[in-house]
């Protein structure tokens, strides 16, 4: 009984230790340290001198205390990153508490925004345009499917650590079918910049072909980089007049892997100029 | 009749102003018919602008086309204000005949006047004068010099401080209710000629017959009067004829009577950058009341519509673009999604943002839309926001950037916003400076593009300084100028110039009433005037060119007034912008002033006085070069050129900044200079060619001088490269490696030759890759390239583009050897190409050895032969490194 007792007290403690851990974190360095490997960290950086839009965000968020997305808030850990235009001193020194030595992450392109880092100051998320800012209530969805993938990411990449072999490729190809979260050691894949769209340029369409389903078959990519891969394959087929057939049915696949990444839209506009105006012309 | 008169004694050009004025005397004559009365409106003025019945008094939409396609096509050039005798009624014509009479030039010497009576100076717009040159400049029969002696510098001294006074007394002003005064209703402006009339009369009668500088200064002191001289600015800026199809629009005329009835309103509207096209302007500002609305009586609503209108009139931009940008910047603005910057900016610097190029639709309202609401940031993180472009020449799909293919399949689905479609697919240096740029302008933050040598970068203005983002060289050609100059420098300048607001309006007010003096023929007066604008103001880039246009006018042989002028602009505006102050005396003096200076030292003298004030680059690197043209320009023979070089580089190669570009640019002239003897140019060029080499060789080659000396070298060296001299490529590399011998590496390669000797050391290297500022300081590598310890040349490989080297004599080949920095990819093709004309090109069909670094190409059996050997690869792929060795064996032909 006493031993019951004391594991449930354990437990308890437990619970209540890790609540203290989550919610408002006053600086960066402290939300990184109580993150540790798995938990995200959300960084709700404002425009606080310069824009009314990051002014009344704030507002929006932080003092109207809307309940829902401050439930979601409250969950997690997160710091909130005043972003100042020519700081005074005073201002200076309260960025420099929140931040210590830390940059803001790569990827943060407009402010306000929500930005999920993990443990290790990766950049994984965001929630940062116009239309996902919108109010508080958009804001909170958009906020709490970006935390559900972080964490499905997350499990399914420490899986993929401790598998090997096949089941390992098909983890990871599972993780990083998560699109809405970077994945933090996935060194991104770029036909354009790494020689795919020069070295296609010399081969035959059948050549290409095989290259192209080969590269997709070994490497481990994201759907939108399977998309750009396969974007390089279709351009080939377009500059050397490959059958509309054809062109069609590898459209229509680039856009099938996901059709509401910009890739899908690009195929499906690609499928519209220059598929199936052919015949029109 | 009068008419029949009139065109019996005039040209057919001077017939077709004089029936425009004929016309407008009608119209004066009618209004005064009609009962023209001037009498206060002012608050009718503004609930009429408020209360505007658009539908009553919009123009039809033919007008509007007829409006939108005066602008568009550029508005005429401002005429002169020019009046006969027979312009006005009875009642008025004694105003106008006073200002435009000889009897009127009260204070010049009236024995040395011989002008006629239908002579009018025209303003000497700074706009003009600057855009056009001095060409546009009018010419006046019969000239003659009756500009008084010039100030001394006491005086000039005693100017500037009673300028100063009038510059803090308008900052005084500013804190008290601005002065309003109803006087010129909507109806007064239906006939501008008669409003200028009674203005421009009791501006007179008011200075009196004739006025000192200090009465002048005392006349601007009141508002009253102030206001008066803005009005005079207005007429004569937009031109009377022009204003009056302005205010033929009921909305034209209640704009413009609003605008003359509040001087801050004027002095907005006229002092905060050029007023080219004011006319279209109005029209402009009129179409934004009438179809948008706008409340003028709101001071940003006003801001934005008067700096939109203005600048688009002035780039000569549609009236649907200049409406739907008034609307994007002012409803941005109530929406509070503007950067806290907007609200403060001033009128000039509003014109930087609301004046913004509409560029690939990088300007249309949904692309700066969708960056406000999408790239907002702090000012200085828009320097950083073109990197939030993947930068990619051919985009995944293969398609280059410059082709509509490009983005072709993504326009629909980023609704054809460019910010967007470029941020999903990636672009070159164009698009992410442009998303930059334009992020920063979408937020109301001043930046712009600029276009740098085979690349685009871009500026942001963070507080009050400018900074670059993006920038890989010196040359930067600003996207949006003020004055049509596009130097760094010259942004640089209006920055400072209108930072310091109160001394520049006060500038611009002595300069504006010295061209209506100078119209009046008070010459001396006039004279004093633009003096003390520019002694009190000499940022004033368009003062300087107002008096260097009155001076051309009224003293085009005075040598003195002439000299005055450099040495003044030399020592004022020419000791903090040597590119400013370069650029006005090359562009805009030694025309006039070189002809009168027939005697080479005398005029070296006063190059020297340049070159003495510029130990370095001062604000930023700038390119000499077209002053030191505009001075070689003055040389007429080979013996004065010879000496103007010896002159100007015995000068220059001591000063670090200036000596590389100045070698360079000597080697050029030289190359280009042509007598049409041909023996007499060889001499000039072997002549030419000893100078420089006795020059360079005096160079330091101390410790402290070694960076200077190989970065001068380079910048000549690079420059010999680019005119195919050889001779000079390869004297250079050898005082080089003279003077820096640590500079070059000392490589023992180890290959395996070809018979022959190396035909290629005596030879000229070139690369296809734009080199940039640090990439041409080392450039005397490239010549160590060809020898045989080596140096170092950038490669790019791209279709016909690749490594070219000219050798001293046609050869017969038997192989190359090339040694590269990293170890040969081969998954490109290379092929060698040879050519006796460097036009024609042969492929030897040899295909290389490669191993690791080393690439051999073996000639043997192939007949190569010529002059000129490249090294290309097929595909374009961006490679990244470095040429260390390239030899080219064989026997030079006889």
């Amino acid at each position: 009984m006493i031993r019951h007792l004391f594991l449930l007290s354990l437990s308890l403690l437990l619970v209540i230790g890790t609540h203290a851990q989550a919610g408002l974190t006053r600086s960066y360095s402290e939300a990184l340290k109580k993150a540790g490997n798995d938990k995200p960290i959300i960084l709700f950086c404002y425009g606080a001198n310069f824009d009314q839009v990051g002014k009344a965000a704030y507002d929006a968020i932080m003092r109207d205390s809307d309940k829902e997305l401050k439930r979601v808030l409250n969950k997690e850990i997160y710091v909130v990153i005043p972003i100042y235009q020519f700081p005074n001193e005073k201002e200076q020194a309260e960025f420099k508490r929140i931040m210590g030595k830390h940059k803001l992450p790569g990827g943060i392109w407009s402010y306000p925004c929500f930005a999920i880092v993990d443990g290790k100051g990766n950049f994984r998320g965001a929630v940062q345009s116009a239309a996902q800012m919108e109010n508080p209530k958009i804001v909170q969805e958009a906020l709490t499917k970006l935390l559900g993938d972080f964490d499905k990411q997350q499990k399914l990449l420490a899986q993929a650590s401790r598998a090997s072999g096949a089941n390992k490729r098909r983890l990871m190809r599972e993780a990083l079918s998560i699109t809405s979260i970077k994945p933090p050691d996935h060194e991104p894949f770029d036909p354009a910049n790494n020689g795919m769209v020069q070295k296609i340029q010399l081969m035959s369409i059948a050549e290409a072909n095989r290259y192209i389903r080969g590269t997709l078959a070994e490497g481990i990519f994201t759907p939108v980089e399977r998309q750009m891969i396969m974007a390089t394959y279709a351009g080939h087929l377009r500059r050397n007049n490959a059958p509309v057939d054809l062109l069609r049915a590898v459209y229509t696949e680039m856009r099938n892997i996901d059709p509401t990444s910009i890739y899908g839209a690009y195929a499906e506009g690609a499928l519209e100029i220059w598929v199936d105006s052919v015949g029109k012309k | 009749m009068v008419l029949f008169i009139i065109r019996r004694n005039l040209s057919n050009e001077e017939i077709g102003m004089t029936s425009n004025l004929f016309k407008m005397m009608l119209a004066v004559v009618a209004a005064v018919a009609l009962g023209f009365v001037s009498y206060p409106l002012g608050e009718v003025i503004t609930n009429l602008l408020r209360k505007h019945d658009a539908a009553a008094i919009a123009r039809s939409k033919a007008d509007k086309e007829r409006d939108h396609r005066l602008v568009s096509d550029h508005t005429p050039p401002q005429e002169t204000i020019t009046i006969s005798d027979n312009s006005v009624d009875d009642s008025s014509a004694d105003d106008w005949q006073q200002g435009f009479d000889d009897s009127d030039a009260a204070d010049t010497d009236s024995s040395s006047e011989s002008e006629s009576s239908s002579f009018a100076f025209e303003d000497g717009d700074p706009d003009l004068v600057g855009i056009t040159e001095e060409k546009d400049a009018p010419e006046v029969t019969g000239q003659t010099n009756v500009v008084p002696e010039a100030p001394s510098t006491v005086q000039r001294s005693s100017m500037a401080t009673s300028g100063s006074k009038l510059a803090a007394l308008l900052e005084k002003d500013k804190e008290t209710e601005p002065y309003t005064n109803n006087e010129f209703s909507a109806q007064a402006w239906s006939s501008p000629t008669q409003v200028y009339s009674v203005v421009s009369q009791r501006v007179l009668n008011k200075l009196g017959e004739k006025p000192t500088l200090e009465d002048v200064l005392a006349f601007l002191s009141t508002p009253e009067n102030r206001r008066d001289i803005a009005i005079i600015s207005l007429c004569r800026k937009a031109g009377l004829s022009e204003l009056a199809e302005v205010t033929a629009d009921p909305m034209g005329a209640n704009v413009v009577a609003a605008l003359s009835s509040n001087l801050q309103w004027l002095t907005d509207t006229l002092y905060s950058g050029p007023t080219n096209s004011l006319a279209g302007g109005l029209k402009y500002l009129s179409s934004i009341c009438a179809n948008r609305g706008a409340d003028l009586n709101d001071p940003v609503t006003r801001r934005i519509a008067i700096t939109t209108a203005t600048e688009f009139a002035r780039e000569g931009w549609s009236e649907q673009d200049m409406l739907e940008r008034f609307s994007y910047y002012d409803s941005s603005y109530r929406e509070g999604k503007l950067n806290k910057i907007f609200d403060t900016l001033d009128y000039w610097e509003t014109r930087i943002v609301t004046g913004n190029r509409e560029c690939e639709s990088w300007g249309s309202p949904r692309s700066l839309a969708w960056q406000r609401d999408n790239v907002r940031l702090p000012a200085d993180g828009y320097l950083n926001a073109c990197t939030q472009l993947v930068y990619r020449l051919r985009n995944v799909a293969g398609d280059s950037v410059f082709t509509s293919d490009y983005l072709a399949p993504i326009r629909a689905a980023t609704n054809n916003i460019t910010a967007l479609a470029y941020r999903e697919i990636g672009g070159v240096c164009g698009a992410c400076s442009h998303y930059g740029a334009y992020g920063a302008l979408a937020a109301g933050i001043p930046a712009m593009t600029m276009g740098e040598p085979g690349h685009c970068a871009y500026a942001v203005r963070v507080g009050n300084e400018w900074k670059m983002s993006y920038s890989i060289y010196w040359q930067h050609n600003m996207h949006k100028t003020f004055w049509g100059l596009h130097d760094w420098e010259f942004l640089i300048l209006t920055q400072d110039l209108y930072s310091d607001k109160y001394t520049t309006q006060a500038s611009d007010l002595l300069s504006d009433v010295a061209s209506f003096l100078a119209a009046r023929r008070l010459t001396r007066t006039a004279f004093n005037c633009f003096d003390a604008a520019v002694q009190l103001q000499p940022r004033n880039w368009p003062a300087w060119l107002a008096f260097a246009g009155f001076l051309k006018q009224k003293a085009p042989t005075d040598k003195k007034r002439w000299v005055d002028l450099i040495n003044r602009i030399t020592d004022t505006i020419g000791d903090k912008y040597h590119n400013v102050a370069a650029t006005f005396e090359a562009r805009y003096i030694y025309p006039q002033v070189l002809p009168l200076i027939p005697n080479l030292s005398e005029r070296n003298k006063l190059f020297s006085a340049f070159f003495r004030k510029c130990e370095n680059f001062g604000i930023v690197h700038w390119d000499i070069t077209p002053l030191l043209d505009a001075q070689f320009e003055g040389c007429k023979t080979n013996e004065d050129r010879l000496k103007f070089m010896k002159s100007v580089l015995s000068t220059l190669i001591s000063k670090k900044d200036y000596c590389g570009t100045a070698l360079a640019w000597g080697m050029k002239a030289v190359g280009n200079a042509d007598s049409g003897d041909q023996a007499a140019t060889e001499k000039f060029q072997q002549d030419f060619s000893r100078l420089i080499t006795s020059l360079m060789g005096r160079m330091g080659s101390g410790k402290k001088d070694k960076e200077a000396t190989w970065s001068g070298l380079g910048e000549a060296i690079f420059a010999a490269g680019q005119n195919g001299d050889t001779s000079t490529f390869q004297a250079i590399g050898k005082i080089a490696l003279n003077k820096c011998k640590d500079k070059f590496p000392k490589y023992r390669f180890k290959f395996r030759g070809f018979p022959g000797k190396v035909v290629s050391a005596t030879g000229l290297i070139t690369t296809a890759v734009t080199l940039d500022e640090g990439g041409i300081k080392k450039c005397c590598l490239h010549w160590g390239v060809l020898q045989k310890n080596g140096g170092s040349i950038p490669f790019k490989f791209e279709g016909k583009n690749g490594i070219n080297v000219k050798l001293d004599k046609n050869s017969d080949l038997t192989g190359l050897v090339a040694l590269f920095e990293c170890p040969v990819v081969k998954d490109r093709p290379f092929h060698l190409e040879v050519s006796d004309d460097g036009q024609n090109w042969t492929d030897t069909q040899v295909d290389p050895e490669i191993a690791d670094k080393i690439m051999r190409f073996d000639l043997k059996g192939s007949d190569a032969s010529g002059r000129f050997v490249r090294l290309t690869r097929e595909g374009d792929k961006w490679e990244n490194s470095n040429i260390l060795g390239f030899y080219v064996y064989g026997k030079p032909k006889k």
